[in-house]
């Protein structure tokens, strides 16, 4: 019989102290284990979600929410930035190094019951052209569809794609559709709805917050009532005639000529609310100055070849009540406006160079019926974006329930947003080749308009003054849970010796050394602890494993009931030694048993 | 080792020290010898040294001077580890309260003996023992399940399991029904001469006592009892 035999049937003999204190151990590691998981499951998921592209650009602000909001759907929504300058990754002067560039919007979202989920206005490049992960051999995982499914097409407005989570959550399929709300509303809350986008296709689980996104056309985006407008209004208020001058200023002083191929664009956008409010928005002489400057940067800095289109004008109105409206932009200022710029850009480009005439556009957006006639002019509106009259009209009369008419969308009838009425929060880049992306994060952060992160670094910010503590503190937390189990069974085998010196005693008159019933005592606390452990992991795994299936409908990660944490492995040294030290108390106990005295009987 | 006897005793001496710091002697041994497979008897009433006697024998507690050699070897010069791994191969100790472990089972308890002898495992030889107890149906059994007059012989097959040279019984018929006294008695006796082990029993029933043809009482060997009082 070995000792570990004998410690074994000593176990048995106090099974209720052993089985409790086990329990005990097996908990505490059951909690190391599943924080250990956890963690590593959120920390692969949090760098898993932003893979298949080098940057993000959006707006100059929060490094952190930039990517939150872009790579995980999460935070508080951000700033937007010109789409123009998304356009610099298409056709300017970042296309020669970017192989990708997906433009997201955000700030839309679907509510279907009590749950929230993020519409994001894209391009189908997103799911084309991007990857959203490796394999563990290194190959590039692509989205796929659900058999049904497809990608949705940029020609088709309103069709979008949705993630796994959203359809086993919402109950969404192919051929349904959804009605986006305005602004990210809080669960439970309606937000202002748009209109229905068609489901065309749902996502392969991929493991990545997109699971639990939405994805429409950006152009049907666009489209949706108040989108043009608010970005619009943002742009005025946040950076005003003066900054959207000296943004052009610089793109020209820092750009050459061939850089200089996208056109500049101008947005100016009044934001009146009172009557009175509207002119100070941007004053008579303010507009003149800015649009002169503008175009004479444009004549100074490019030459006349690399005007291959033509600049844009946008001027959006947006007033609230209908006696604000008119005075938003007066007749003579619209009429001025055009007049010099025909006038700036015939001065400048040569006949080949104007391929395609000018256009300016203007919106307005109002959010009363009533205050929709005014708003626009007949002359307005066909100078603005040759929308169909028709579906104006009936914007106009149904308010903002679309949920009746969804269907009456023909793609057909829909024409763009002109680009200088629109705005994108990100861009998505995937640099043209390993290293490019330092040069354009460079270019883009020493500008004024936009910033670039690298979400991997943010997310091992993150991670390391966030998450990484809360981590450390957990498992503290945890390992004490264990700690204290130790010290359970140091208390419960130290409690048992009184009665078991007599055992020891015989053990010793039968010829055990000292040693070897100390050394009985530490296999006792050894094996406790051991089963314990092993108890623990497997009780760990367990619950990972039952509640699996609740975060993988809540997050889109799968925890993974036999996904192991290397970490784990510290766990049967740590556990060894801390028996033997939970051990030692009364292993020293049973070594300094006075045989003599123990074993009765008389002197 | 051409010496033909198993134990001797010679000047041993041994005194407990009072909590006062009074010294109280408890054994004071000229000579005392065991030749090999003799049966011995020592008689004596409760609290004269008879356990620590034993104990002094089997080398549990040390004494205080005077050589004391089992089968030749001088266990008091022996350290404590060597002691106890001696004892374990040459020494079978049959107690007066059994102190059978609770947990093991009989013939566990038998192989418990073979454990920390540091060699020798002889799983077959526990069945055997405990058979020619008669327990061969029991061996399973713990010993809350076995009878007193059984736990005693698992006892005293625990004892025999390492084929000592010399076997101490302290007492071992004290707690044992009278009507099983005897079996006690006679399967020490007979498995002691037949494994050919010497046997050193002490008890203070004269019945017992009368048995052996040797008997020794434990005033004459002990001197310290003597003048002690």
């Amino acid at each position: 019989m070995s000792l570990w035999k004998i410690a074994w049937r000593s176990i048995q003999q106090r099974a209720l102290a052993s089985t409790l204190t086990g329990f005990s151990m097996a908990l505490g590691v059951a909690l190391v284990v599943v924080v250990l998981v956890i963690h590593g499951v959120v920390e692969r998921h949090f760098r898993q979600g932003a893979q298949g592209y080098h940057l993000i650009v959006g707006a100059k602000g929060g490094k952190l929410q930039l990517v939150l909001n872009t790579v995980y759907h999460l935070s508080q929504p951000i700033e937007n930035i010109p789409y123009s300058y998304y356009k610099e990754f298409v056709d300017g002067q970042f296309a020669s190094m970017t192989l990708v560039a997906v433009p997201y919007c955000l700030g839309d979202s679907y509510v279907a019951g009590d749950e929230t989920f993020r519409v994001v206005g894209t391009t189908p490049d997103l799911f084309d052209k991007i990857e959203y992960g490796r394999t563990e051999q290194g190959e590039p995982m692509r989205y796929e569809f659900e058999p049904g499914g497809r990608n949705f097409v940029s020609q088709h407005f309103f069709e979008g794609v949705i993630g796994s989570v959203v359809t086993a959550k919402t109950g969404l399929k192919v051929g349904d559709t959804f009605q986006p709300s305005h602004d990210i509303v809080e669960e439970g809350e309606e937000g202002h709805k748009h209109d229905a986008f068609k489901v065309v296709g749902v996502l392969e689980p991929t493991g990545t917050p997109n699971d639990r996104a939405l994805f429409i056309n950006i152009e049907g985006f666009y489209l949706l009532e108040g989108h043009a407008k608010s970005h619009a209004q943002s742009a005025a208020q946040k950076t005003g005639p003066q900054p959207v001058a000296q943004t052009f200023l610089s793109v020209q002083a820092a750009g050459d000529g061939d850089v200089s191929t996208a056109s500049p664009r101008i947005s100016l956008a009044s934001n009146p609310t009172p009557k009175q409010a509207l002119s100070p928005a941007l004053s008579q002489r303010e507009r003149e100055m800015l649009v002169a400057q503008t175009f004479l940067s444009v004549q100074e800095g490019g030459d006349a070849d690399s005007l291959t289109t033509p600049p844009r004008i946008s001027l959006a109105s947006s007033p609230t009540t209908p006696h604000a409206l008119s005075p938003a932009l007066s007749q003579r200022e619209r009429a001025m406006l055009v007049a010099q710029t025909f006038l700036s850009v015939q001065e400048g480009g040569d006949a080949d160079s104007l391929t395609t005439p000018p256009r300016i556009s203007l919106a307005s957006s109002p959010t009363t019926p009533h205050a929709l006639s005014p708003a626009l002019s007949q002359r307005e509106r066909e100078l603005i974006a040759q929308a169909d009259p028709a579906e104006h009209a009936e914007h106009d009369h149904a308010g903002h329930d679309h949920a009746d008419h969804a269907h009456a969308h023909d793609h057909a009838h829909h024409e763009p947003l002109p680009e200088a009425q629109r705005e994108v929060t990100s861009i998505l880049v995937l640099a043209s080749f390993e290293g490019m992306q330092q040069f354009i994060y460079n270019m883009v952060n020493e500008g004024q308009v936009a910033q670039a992160v690298y979400p991997s670094r943010e997310v091992e910010n993150l991670f390391a003054g966030i998450v990484g503590p809360l981590r450390l503190i957990l498992l503290v937390l945890t390992v004490m849970i264990v700690v204290v189990s130790g010290v359970g069974i140091l208390v419960s085998i130290y409690n048992s010796m009184s009665e078991r010196r007599r055992d020891i005693a015989v053990m010793r008159a039968l010829g055990a050394r000292r040693g070897m019933v100390m050394s009985v005592i530490m296999m006792e606390s050894l094996l406790i602890s051991l089963a314990g452990g092993i108890a623990g992991v497997a009780l760990g795994h367990a619950a990972i494993g039952l509640v699996n299936p609740f975060v993988v409908e809540q997050t889109g990660v799968s925890l993974g009931f036999l996904r192991f944490d290397v970490q784990e492995l510290i766990l049967i040294p740590g556990l060894m030694i801390l028996a033997t030290l939970a051990g030692f108390l009364p292993a020293m106990a049973a070594y300094r048993t006075d045989v003599a005295r123990s074993l009765g009987g008389t002197p | 080792m051409s010496d033909s006897r198993t134990l001797l005793l010679q000047d041993v001496k041994k005194a407990f020290v009072e909590p006062g710091g009074e010294k109280l002697p408890v054994l004071d041994i000229p000579r005392f010898e065991v030749a090999q497979g003799e049966q011995v008897v020592i008689r004596g009433a409760s609290g004269c040294g008879k356990t620590t006697l034993l104990h002094a024998i089997a080398g549990i507690g040390r004494v205080d001077s005077g050589s004391i050699r089992v089968d030749g070897t001088e266990i008091t010069r022996l350290a404590e580890a060597d002691r106890d791994r001696f004892r374990a191969r040459n020494i079978g100790y049959v107690f007066q309260t059994f102190n059978l472990l609770a947990g093991f089972s009989a013939l566990e308890n038998v192989l418990l003996g073979m454990t920390f002898t540091g060699g020798r495992k002889e799983p077959q030889r526990g069945r055997e023992l405990l058979d020619r107890m008669g327990l061969s149906h029991r061996l399973t059994h713990k010993p809350a399940a076995l009878s007193v007059g059984e736990q005693q012989r698992v006892a005293v097959a625990r004892a025999l399991a390492n084929r000592p040279k010399l076997m101490l019984a302290d007492e071992p018929t004290a707690n044992v029904d009278p009507g099983h006294q005897q079996q006690i008695i006679d399967l020490i006796r007979e498995s002691c001469r037949a494994e050919g082990v010497a046997l050193v029993l002490v008890t203070h029933a004269a019945e017992v006592a009368s048995q052996f043809d040797r008997v020794e009482e434990l005033e004459s060997i002990n001197k310290a009892m003597v003048t002690a009082s």
